[in-house]
């Protein structure tokens, strides 16, 4: 196998290895316990996507486009991504159905080209690849249209530009499918995806415009959050400040992670008076602060810390357990078969559920012995999006007029369990008490329960939500931007990015596609951007290797 | 190693006292622990805390194979041929192993397959019981819930539960529960459920001690006591070749649990059942067996019967033998699933290895 996608990978540096690239993981099992098998089917579905993705931009030339391409491409890539799916039948299945919806397509373009009296294009690529039957032929055709095919001849700069547009799509299309699952698409998201899948259909192999689609996807990314968030809030209203209890009380108990708001509002739907008390984990948080998943009494609290930290948490919950999204890594024997995935995601032997029926997940519920008893009560807040940041801009502008607020430190993304990662709780705990620290994504679990006071009456630390609330954080400098009457950069604002998997890698691209500089990001580059594209990169974007966090705090609150 | 510990380790204790054993497992951990006079090894082990692998604890099933490096055992009645290590060359099985002499004692795992602290009990009634077939019964348990409020009936398809005899703690044995019960591991036929039921299939054996209490005694209510799910016999859950299930006599019992997993979970491998029965008065599970052909999207089942009855209208004859014709045919090796008693184990380890089915493709789970 090789896959060099998410911050874990293998960076053991290995000069045996027969290929060009220096990190990765090559092995029979990556990191993130994805085998190597499936690895390959990963590969092979992610390639008949992109077939998919030539015959929905053909179409759209045409003006016949059709969402369903958009959306079928979207739920595949997302299945992808780091810690979402490890299942190989799984994936010999989702390879079936690409080839059949990649056909129909094909049937639609060349029906809608007869239509229009114009000769149809012969497609080739992804657009003709036929899967082999057996499987072990079907992992040997991923040589041939993996991650590192054509290195030999294009060479490692290339290859990794390809990669941060690959990964960058993976993460435009996770978020999609979040917004897709709440009825929500739009005609420019879509169009986006089916023509970055297009894009790398073809095989592209120069770097200006691989960097430039790279920020064309930054640019899609900004639009598919817009989306998701109006999906959100659509369906849930807009987020308000919400206490939080993180710890348990008596009663029985699902516990729902990952990210899909869609999903934990079925769920709590679904056991809304059967006296199960419904807990979020991870990522899941933020939901707090919807009203319309808050109105709900059995939405008890958070349970638990980031995930690298599930085996200890999930092993301990006394309940059934709910993935929706990542990440999930390898259940163990003490809770595999108590704990379920949903929609893209998947483990081998763990069951796997539609929402349209939860009832094993409350049977489990109720046959599981839930918390024994209650423990004292301790909160965080979460619910700071735009709209509630934005509903006090006028008290946070003159904070920042009469010198009360010195600057804005967002510190956002994947939390991990590599070393390195402390450097946001120190850059947190060590930010002068002057500043306000917004938060996104899970890396926060290390520090969100210290202590950081107010500033006249503001919370110096503001959850914004998940990482796709990336899109509040950009809204949010947006408008005082405008309230400041100068550009995003030119903000008292400084970003402390933590990545891990491939949606962060779609939020760089649309804050580099915004021309935002200086961001600092780690723990460790991503392995598929090479020496001369973090160059290039340097360059353009001042983009920064996190370093020491002392340091690193005084340069930002110096505007550096 | 001290000059002083060196004594004590070398230290034969008096008769009467019991005997030192050390425990060695693969990974070089030594753990070292008391026998009491006529306990066995798996016995004094589990006294100390320590659930060592094992299976049907009657020296018929070789689940607890280990290698005895000094010292000396007596080992009680068992089927040779199942010791994975020969007994010339200190193969011997824990259950039937009573110390006569300090020992040292190698185990083919690691230490972290030793579950550690006492093992977990939880009461079950029985809810069903039925006669299936001539010496064949389907005992249907419910777990009552635990002072935790837990009732759930959490096990991998595969895996085995141990059941103690009501009544048998005045006999007694030597790898007996914590009140001295007789005890004996079943699989279950069901899945892994929220209802907190076992169903077995459970073989009656003349003059055993759990085939007696069930033929005379076990009524429809009565409650016993049963440990939790072990055993490491179970599906590749990675795996995407098609799956063999060969099964002998209740042998079918685990094999049926993990068809009932594939067809729950909605695995799409092809799957085949051999299920081989001595005489067709013993045929059990039909409707079961029907009832996967209409849930799981390829399969195919065969029972054979080895010394039909004349109203047998089935296939006859010897399940390995049918099996591995069958796969000699196959363009893919599959893995191959396989529980009976030992003899038909052998055999079908000579044949499928003989038809090319890779060792590590062949998963196998004797009964005793």
């Amino acid at each position: 196998m090789f896959c060099y996608q998410c911050e874990q990978t293998d960076r053991t540096a290995q000069p045996d290895r027969p290929t060009l690239l220096a990190f990765g993981c090559a092995a029979t099992k990556g990191n993130c316990g994805k085998d190597a098998t499936t690895a390959a089917l990963q590969d092979v579905l992610v390639y008949i996507d992109l077939g998919i993705g030539q015959y929905a931009a053909k179409l759209r030339e045409l003006g016949a486009p059709d969402p369903q391409y958009a959306a079928h491409a979207s739920f595949d890539l997302f299945t992808t991504l780091t810690n979402v799916n490890f299942n190989p039948t799984r994936f010999m299945a989702l390879i079936a159905d690409a080839v059949a919806m990649r056909d129909r397509a094909r049937e639609a373009y060349e029906a809608a080209a007869r239509a229009a009296g114009v000769e149809h294009e012969i497609l080739t690529g992804p657009a003709e690849f036929e899967p082999a039957v057996k499987i072990s032929e079907v992992v040997a055709q991923a040589a041939a249209v993996g991650v590192d095919a054509d290195l030999e001849t294009l060479g490692t700069d290339i290859v990794g530009l390809r990669n941060l547009n690959l990964y960058g799509l993976k993460g435009v299309c996770a978020y999609a499918h979040h917004a897709h699952a709440l009825g929500h698409r739009t005609d420019d998201t879509d169009a986006g995806i089916e023509n970055g899948l297009a894009f790398l259909a073809a095989g592209p192999d120069e770097a200006d415009a691989l960097l430039g689609q790279a920020l064309e996807l930054g640019n899609v990314n900004l639009k598919v959050m817009a989306m998701l968030d109006g999906a959100n809030t659509g369906s849930f209203g807009t987020p308000v400040p919400t206490q939080v209890r993180v710890t348990p009380v008596t009663g029985k108990a699902i516990l729902v992670s990952g990210h899909d708001l869609h999903d934990l509002g079925e769920i709590l739907a679904a056991t809304e008076g059967a006296g199960i008390n419904v807990y979020t984990h991870g990522e899941m948080l933020p939901a707090h602060g919807y009203p319309g998943l808050h109105k709900y009494s059995h939405l008890a609290g958070n349970y638990g810390g980031a995930w690298q930290d599930q085996h200890r948490d999930f092993a301990a919950f006394p309940g059934p357990i709910v993935m929706t999204s990542n990440c999930l890594i390898e259940p163990q024997p003490a809770y595999r078969n108590r704990i379920f995935t949903l929609g893209p995601v998947g483990w081998p032997g763990v069951r796997h559920l539609d929402t349209k029926d939860l009832s094993v997940v409350l049977k489990a519920a109720q046959a599981l012995p839930g918390f024994t008893a209650d423990v004292p009560a301790e909160t965080v807040t979460t619910g700071f999006g735009h709209g509630a940041v934005l509903s006090v801009a006028d008290t946070v502008i003159e904070a920042v007029k009469a010198g009360s607020i010195k600057r804005f430190l967002l510190i956002g993304g994947c939390d991990g369990a590599a070393p390195g990662r402390n450097y946001y709780t120190d850059v947190a705990d060590n930010a002068p008490d002057d500043t306000v620290l917004m938060t996104l994504g899970c890396n926060k679990y290390r520090f969100n329960t210290h202590e950081f006071g107010e500033i006249g009456g503001i919370p110096r630390l503001l959850d914004v939500g998940q990482c796709n609330d990336s899109y509040s954080a950009i809204q949010i400098a947006l408008a005082l931007a405008d309230a400041f009457d100068c550009g995003v950069n030119d903000l008292p604002l400084s970003m402390f990015v933590s990545w891990f998997e491939q949606k962060a890698a779609a939020v760089l691209l649309t804050l580099l596609s915004l021309g935002i500089r200086n961001i600092r990001l780690g723990p460790t580059l991503p392995a598929f951007l090479t020496p001369a594209v973090v160059e290039i990169l340097v360059e353009k974007f001042a983009l920064k290797p996190i370093g020491d966090p002392v340091e690193d705090l005084a340069a930002a609150m110096a505007g550096a | 190693m001290t000059e002083a510990t060196q004594a004590e380790a070398a230290r034969t204790a008096q008769p009467g006292a019991g005997y030192d054993i050390t425990l060695v497992t693969a990974d070089g951990q030594e753990s070292t622990v008391h026998c009491e006079p006529d306990s066995t090894v798996l016995g004094a082990a589990e006294q100390a805390g320590m659930m060592l692998k094992a299976s049907c604890e009657t020296g018929g099933c070789g689940a607890c194979s280990a290698v005895l490096r000094s010292g000396r055992v007596q080992m009680g009645d068992h089927d040779p041929n199942i010791v994975e290590v020969p007994e010339s060359e200190g193969g011997i099985l824990l259950c039937r192993s009573v110390p006569s002499e300090n020992c040292r004692v190698e185990l083919p795992y690691d230490q972290s397959k030793i579950v550690i602290g006492p093992p977990d009990l939880h009461r079950a009634e029985i809810t069903a019981l039925d006669r299936v077939a001539d010496g064949v019964m389907r005992v249907l348990l419910t777990l009552r819930p635990g002072e935790d409020g837990s009732a759930a009936a959490d096990f991998e398809s595969g895996q085995f539960v141990r059941v103690m005899v009501p009544g048998s703690g005045l006999n007694g044995g030597p790898n007996g529960g914590p009140s001295g019960e007789v005890r004996r591991a079943y699989s279950p036929a069901n899945v892994a459920n929220w209802d907190g039921q076992l169903e077995f299939y459970i073989r009656l054996l003349p003059g055993g001690a759990m085939s007696d209490y069930i033929s005379h005694r076990a009524e429809v209510g009565d409650i016993l006591t049963v440990m939790s799910a072990d055993g490491e016999f179970g599906l590749v859950e990675n795996g995407l070749r098609p799956r063999w299930f060969l099964a002998g006599g209740t042998g079918l019992s685990p094999l049926l649990s993990m068809l009932r997993k594939m067809a729950e979970w909605g695995d799409p491998q092809p799957a085949r059942l051999v299920f081989g029965i001595t005489r067709s008065t013993e045929v059990f599970a039909r409707d079961e067996i029907a009832a996967l052909a209409a849930a799981l999207p390829d399969f195919r089942a065969d029972t054979l019967v080895w010394t039909p009855d004349s109203d047998w209208d089935g296939p006859v004859g010897n399940p390995v033998e049918l099996a591995a014709a069958e796969i000699a045919l196959l363009d893919e090796m599959p893995d191959v699933y396989i529980c009976g008693p030992p003899p038909m184990l052998d055999a079908a380890y000579a044949a499928l290895e003989a038809v090319g089915v890779p060792d590590d493709q062949i998963h196998a789970e004797r009964f005793g």
